[in-house]
Order: structure tokens, then C-alpha cells, then sequence
């Protein structure tokens, strides 16, 4: 009995795994059983986190403890709040399903006058604040370098010297390449297209190859459960 | 154009989508940010509901329209309601049938099915690689050399240390350059939209008539 | 017409290159290999960083800085954030900085759940004194915004139902004024939203481990001074592995199967509350324990197969598409005649 607990579900979750590896060879029937039980379990699982996670200690709670503390506006603020979140529900129905729109509308006009200035920070000042300076303070066109390289030429001084330039043209005629990707016959915005490009295709190449990398560790992380925890399991019980 | 379903609601952007902007910009009104920060938590609360909407409206027309795959749908409601029973009483339990039922439904039928879904993405990448990164030209060549340097980059140990340097160097100078550009367009992308929906110019997230 | 040999390599069925991606997978795997890894400057910046926090809590005994640790991943990316997760938290337990810990999606909770008690107790570390599971930061705007002032009446209780207010570590620590850094382990976007929130309103310093995938993307970022070092996939968890080793073996300074095993022998159990972990440690639970510090570095040996698998094939394929246009370029231009 003691066997079957404890092997029991690690079992049921290795013969999951192998079901859906089992549409590598073709798509079948167990597959499309296992997929339909993750949406179900998924869907469910929300629901269910739904209500204990959130409904109960976000809504129901605060609700009566500023009530029992005399905090009647807040309280009524709050439930204000949880009425118009219902309006959800009328996504059952196609006759209803407008009035989900007023709690979409809050939310999504509320963050967007919010993020404003904080996109503004992040995204675009602070980037170009590092095109200027690094974050240690220094020049990223900092010609002085190159002196340091013609008195010690090395590879390492050599690249320490280009790096910062190369970011600061990479930076700026990508921009141009994005802003002016029509057809221009400028000179400048015509010159720097390929350069964009091939800065665009390194990046791009590393970004894949990173990306290689990610999808290659989560089959590792599978095969680490069947190899070794569920193997494992399998040999200690026995 | 109705006054219920499609005016008032964008006068509701508008008024919040303002609020957003001041409360964001003058620091007196944090008490009054700190109760719109609450009132905003019970708002997305409820906004799983879509979710379990579509889904649920999606499979009552499958079972009606496809017979043949009716099965399909319903393992998908009994698993649905099964898990939602268990969670409903058993998340918040220490012991008891429902903590034990939760716990392993969630231990080893959600996770490994969530991981072993998202791992396919494993094989396919590789056959991908295969097929379509071809140089069929400078620029792709050139894609091609940045992907297989980082690629063997990133596992690189002794001889093929050349290549763990040269990884670091596509990703802190070129890469940095490029994504910046981009992070930069997508910045001043993200603002106007913004801008354009408190300004009630973007309306397509309310959908449809 | 007889088949050429590259139009048989352009031929190869899906089914035969899945199954060697399969074995060069698996067999390293079951060989057990153990892969040591170069340490990148990044990954670096991020170590130092929380270095930087527990030199300054030695100095400043009565005002020390806590660190703040966003499980911004779900079950689909466990293999790549959780060797992050172990490790950096191993970090922090053993520079005993204190730890608030919040999830930002329902389905991340039972994960940040279990691996946050899985590495308090291996560092003794007491719930409410040493560390805090807040729960459920959803949505997570809300609460990044409001931990510019105090996040406490938002959450009411933490994970676990205890009142907010009732637990002794959150008397101190509610608010970006005395967090040292916020680490977000993630494999979402979720590290924009906390640049967006927490460092460009409140100068809040942020580290940052990611899925791969992301990795690029946050580049530029990194380089900014924005991160304060990062964590990129599987290489960067391993990274951080052998550093946290080195750490671990100059503090502990005694076998980690000793260590463990003596670890609540000792002491009064009946003062540790249960609820959190069992404080004891049985021979199957040592054994998961001293796997996990090496995690990461076992799986870069199956990714060096892959890789090397991966590099083959493209170059295979290459080569087979080469030829075979030269091939019918010749034909074309034979017809042509």
C-alpha cells in the first residue's frame, strides 16, 4: 500500500509526460485526451485559486473589516468595485457582453494614464542616457581609449576602445532604419540600411541562439524527472 | 452610437485613463492611489472570468456542432470541475481528502502536463533549425554565424573558450545596439498608444458594437 | 531516378531527428555528467550585488536592508528558473538578508510555495523573523505601485493567513525605502513592468533571472545599469551554482550530507512551527538536497549535446542545400542550352 502512495501519482504525472511526447510520432487519441485534460485542469485550477486567492481575501475580507471598523466609504468604495468586476459574468451571454466593457475601460484607461511617464523613464530616457554615459559615468565615446590602445596595442584595449562607438552608431542607425523604413532616397537614411541590418542580424542571431538554449532546457528538465526523480522513487521503494 | 454600451464606457476610460496621469504625477494624492491600488486588485479579480468564459462557450458549440468529438469536451468539463471542486476546498486546507486531491492534481497532473506541453517546443525549434536556417543570402549567413557562435558560445568550456568570448561580445555590443533601437521604438510606441486611449482616440480594446 | 545523397540528408523524417535530440538529451543524462561552466560578468554584477546588501547590513546592525524576491515564473519554465531560484535563495539564507517573497499569478504560488520552505529549511530559517511568503501579488502593477508607499494594506494577510501586521519581519520592511534590491526570477515580461514601476519611480535597484528566451531582450538594459546583473537560462543558473558553492563551502566549511543531517538534531524542534517545513531531514531528503546544488550544471551537459546536435544538423542541412542547387542550377543551364 505504501508503495502504491507514493508511486502512484509520480506514475500517473511520467505516463502524462509520455502522452503528449507521443504526438511527436503523429497526433492520436491519447494526445488529444491528455491536452483536453490540461485545459480542463487549467481552467479549473483558476476558478478554484480564483475565489481563495483573491475574491476572498482581496474583497470579502477587507469589505467587512472596514465595515467592523467604521470605514463605511471605503467599504462601499470596495464593493463598488466588486460589482463592476461581476459585470465580467455578462461575457456568458452575447446580449449581455457589453457591459464587460466598463471594467476593461477602467482598467486599461487607468494604466495607460498611469504607465505614461514610467515608460517614458525606462524605455526611452534612461536608454539614451546610456547611449551617452555608462553606467559607471564615463563617456561611451570616449576617445581617450584610443590613445590607450596606440600606447599598448592589444586586442583587449582595441576592443575597448571600439565598443563604446560601435554601440552609439549601432543605436542611432538602427533607430533611423525603424523611423524611415520606407522608401528614402536621403543619403544618410539609404547608407546606414545595411549597417542596421547587419546589426539587426547579429542581434537577432543571438537572440535565437539564446532561444535555442531555453527551449533545448526545458526537454532537459522533463528528462530530469523521468531519469532521475521518478526512477529514483521507483528504486528506493522497490 | 449608444449612450450605455459604447459612450459611457469611453468617458469611463477617459476619467480613469486622467486619473492614472495625475495621481501617477502629484505626489499628495498617494493616500488616495493607495486606495485606487486596492480597488483596482478586486477589478482584475474578476477579470479570469473572460477566460473561463470563452472556454466554456467554446466547448457547449463543439459538443453541439462535432458529435465525433464530443468526448474531447467532455473530459475537458469533468477535469475542469473536478479541479475547481478540489481547489475551491482544498487550497486553503492543511489536511483532508480535498488538500490531498488538490495537491496532487496540481503536483502531478498540472505541472508536468503545463512543462512537457511547453517542452515540444524542444523538438520543434530543432527540426526548424534544420529545414529553414539556410544562407540563402549575406544577411542570413550572417544570422546564421551569430546563432551557431552563441549557440556553441554558450556551452563553452577549454579549446572552444574563442567562442564563449566572442558570445559575450555579440550580446554586449551588437545585440545591445539593436534591441536598445528597438526598445527605444516600442517605448515611444507604448506612450502614444497610451496617450491616444486616455485621449479616447484608441478604442478598439472595448471590441465590436 | 537513383537519390542523391544530399537529397537523403534533406529528406531525414521529423520522428529520426526528434529521436537524436532524444539520446543526445538522455545520455549524458544517465552518465551523469557534470559540467563546469566559464562565469560571465553579468552574472557577476548580480552576485556582488547581494554581496554588496549583507556587507552593508554588517555595518548598519539597526538598519538593515531586505531583498525582495518576485517568483515571476509558472510551472511551464521550472527547469530553467528553478536552479536560479535555489541558488540565489541559498544565497540569501546564508548572508541571512531578510526575504519577503511575493508570486504575481495564481498558478505560480504552489511553486514559489514549496521551493522558498524547501531552501529555508535547509538554513534554519524561521517563518515571520527571516522570512515572509506575502502570497498573491495580482495585478502586480497594483502592488509594485503601491510598495512606493506600503504594500501591507493591500495584501490584509500573507499566503498563509496571518495578519500582516502581526508578523514581526513586515513591522520593518513594507515599503522600496529599506529594500536593498528586488530579484525577479521570471520567464514573463515581468521585469519591464518592475523598470517601469520600481526603478523609474522610486530608483529601486533590481536583479534580474530570466528564461533564455528573454534574455536578449533585456540586454540592453543590463548594459543601462537598469538590472543589476542578470541571469540568462540554464547557463546563468549554473553560473550562479558554482558561485553560491564556493560561498557555501567557505561558510558551512563541513560536508553537506553532514551538515544536513546534524542540521535539527540537536535543538529544540517543539519551538519551530510546522506548518512550514518538517524540521528534519530523512537520508532520501539529504540525497534531493545535495542533487539540487548541482542541477543546472547536469543539465548544461545535455545542453552541450544538444547544441553540438543542433550545429551538425543546420550545418548538414546547409550543405545539402548547397549542392543541390548547384545541382539544378547545372541542369537548368544544360536545358537552357
Amino acid at each position: 500500500m505504501g508503495f502504491i502512495s507514493t508511486v502512484f501519482w509520480p506514475t500517473i504525472a511520467v505516463i502524462l509526460s509520455l502522452t503528449v511526447y507521443s504526438f511527436l510520432w503523429k497526433d492520436n487519441f491519447l494526445y488529444k485526451v491528455a491536452e483536453h485534460l490540461f485545459i480542463g485542469v487549467t481552467v479549473g485550477y483558476t476558478i478554484g485559486s480564483a475565489w481563495n486567492q483573491i475574491i476572498i481575501p482581496k474583497l470579502v475580507e477587507p469589505v467587512i473589516r472596514n465595515f467592523s471598523d467604521g470605514k463605511y466609504l471605503l467599504a462601499f468604495w470596495l464593493i463598488i468595485g466588486g460589482v463592476l468586476g461581476m459585470f465580467y459574468f455578462s461575457r456568458f451571454s452575447e446580449k449581455t457582453s457589453w457591459l464587460s466593457r466598463y471594467p476593461i475601460a477602467i482598467t486599461v484607461g487607468f494604466y495607460a494614464g498611469y504607465s505614461i511617464v514610467p515608460i517614458w523613464i525606462s524605455y526611452v530616457s534612461k536608454q539614451f542616457h546610456a547611449t551617452i554615459l555608462n553606467p559607471a559615468g564615463e563617456p561611451m565615446l570616449n576617445f581617450k581609449l584610443f590613445n590607450v590602445f596606440f600606447s599598448n596595442p592589444t586586442y583587449a584595449n582595441l576592443l575597448k576602445a571600439l565598443n563604446g562607438p560601435l554601440i552609439v552608431i549601432g543605436v542611432i542607425i538602427v533607430l533611423i532604419y525603424f523611423f524611415f523604413s520606407f522608401k528614402n532616397d536621403n543619403f544618410i537614411i539609404k547608407t546606414s540600411r545595411t549597417p542596421a541590418l547587419v546589426y539587426l542580424m547579429l542581434g537577432f542571431g543571438g537572440a535565437f541562439g539564446y532561444t535555442f538554449m531555453a527551449r533545448i532546457s526545458l526537454f532537459i528538465g522533463r528528462m530530469n524527472f523521468i531519469f532521475s526523480d521518478w526512477i529514483g522513487l521507483i528504486k528506493n521503494s522497490l | 452610437m449608444s449612450l450605455w454600451k459604447r459612450r459611457l464606457p469611453l468617458i469611463c476610460t477617459i476619467v480613469f485613463g486622467i486619473m492614472g496621469f495625475i495621481l501617477q504625477l502629484v505626489p499628495a494624492f498617494k493616500s488616495f492611489l493607495d486606495i485606487q491600488n486596492q480597488w483596482m486588485t478586486i477589478l482584475f479579480g474578476f477579470a479570469i472570468v473572460i477566460g473561463v468564459a470563452s472556454l466554456t462557450k467554446y466547448h457547449f458549440k463543439k459538443i453541439r456542432q462535432k458529435p465525433e468529438e464530443r468526448i474531447f469536451s467532455y473530459i475537458t468539463f469533468s477535469s475542469l470541475i473536478v479541479m475547481a471542486v478540489a481547489t475551491l476546498f482544498g487550497m486553503k486546507a492543511e489536511t483532508g481528502i480535498f488538500n490531498a486531491l488538490y495537491k496532487n492534481l496540481f503536483d502531478y497532473v498540472y505541472v508536468p502536463l503545463d512543462a512537457t506541453i511547453f517542452s515540444l517546443l524542444a523538438f520543434y525549434i530543432t527540426s526548424a533549425a534544420f529545414r529553414a536556417f539556410k544562407a540563402s543570402s549575406w544577411l542570413s549567413t550572417l544570422l546564421l554565424f551569430a546563432g551557431g557562435i552563441v549557440m556553441l558560445g554558450r556551452v563553452a568550456f577549454g579549446p572552444l573558450m574563442v567562442f564563449g568570448e566572442l558570445t559575450q561580445w555579440i550580446m554586449s555590443v551588437p545585440t545591445v545596439a539593436a534591441m536598445r533601437g528597438i526598445k527605444i521604438g516600442i517605448g515611444l510606441g507604448m506612450m502614444a498608444t497610451s496617450i491616444k486611449i486616455i485621449l479616447g482616440i484608441e478604442r478598439s480594446f472595448l471590441g465590436g458594437e | 531516378m537513383k537519390k542523391k545523397w544530399y537529397d537523403v540528408i534533406l529528406q531525414i523524417g521529423k520522428p529520426y531527428i526528434y529521436l537524436g535530440m532524444f539520446i543526445v538529451v538522455v545520455v549524458p543524462f544517465l552518465a551523469k555528467c557534470e559540467m563546469q561552466t566559464y562565469e560571465t560578468d553579468i552574472s557577476k554584477t548580480m552576485y556582488e550585488k547581494i554581496e554588496s546588501i549583507y556587507k552593508y547590513n554588517q555595518k548598519n546592525a539597526d538598519s538593515e536592508m531586505a531583498i525582495l524576491f518576485a517568483f515571476d515564473y509558472g510551472p511551464s519554465t521550472t527547469p530553467e528558473n528553478d536552479p536560479m531560484v535555489y541558488s540565489v535563495l541559498r544565497h540569501i539564507f546564508l548572508r541571512e538578508i531578510p526575504l519577503l517573497v511575493w508570486a504575481p499569478y495564481v498558478p505560480y504560488l504552489d511553486i514559489a510555495e514549496t521551493r522558498l520552505n524547501r531552501i529555508a529549511k535547509e538554513y534554519k530559517a524561521i517563518y515571520g523573523k527571516d522570512y515572509v511568503f506575502l502570497g498573491l501579488a495580482y495585478p502586480v502593477d497594483a502592488y509594485m505601485i503601491s510598495t512606493g508607499s506600503d504594500f501591507r494594506p493591500l495584501f490584509n494577510t500573507d499566503y498563509y493567513g496571518n495578519d500582516v501586521y502581526s508578523i514581526p519581519l513586515l513591522s520593518k520592511y513594507y515599503s522600496y525605502d529599506n529594500l536593498g534590491l528586488v530579484v525577479s526570477i521570471t520567464s514573463t515580461s515581468m521585469p519591464l513592468f518592475w523598470l517601469q514601476y520600481a526603478n523609474a519611480l522610486f530608483d529601486q535597484e533590481i536583479s534580474v533571472g530570466t528564461t533564455a528566451v528573454s534574455a536578449a531582450d533585456f540586454y540592453p538594459f543590463v548594459s543601462s545599469g537598469q538590472f543589476q546583473g542578470m541571469l540568462a537560462g540554464l547557463k546563468g543558473a549554473a553560473e550562479y551554482e558554482q558561485m553560491v558553492e564556493r560561498l557555501e563551502n567557505k561558510i558551512i566549511n563541513k560536508d553537506i550530507k553532514v551538515y544536513l543531517s546534524d542540521l535539527y538534531r540537536d535543538i529544540d524542534t517543539s519551538q519551530i512551527n510546522k506548518k512550514y517545513f518538517e524540521p528534519k531531514f530523512g537520508a532520501e531528503e539529504i540525497q534531493v538536497a545535495i542533487n539540487r546544488r548541482s542541477q543546472a550544471r547536469r543539465g548544461m551537459s545535455s545542453q552541450f549535446g544538444a547544441h553540438i546536435y543542433v550545429i551538425i544538423l543546420i550545418l548538414f542541412g546547409n550543405l545539402g542545400y548547397y549542392f543541390k542547387n548547384k545541382e539544378s542550377n547545372k541542369t537548368t543551364v544544360t536545358k537552357a542550352r
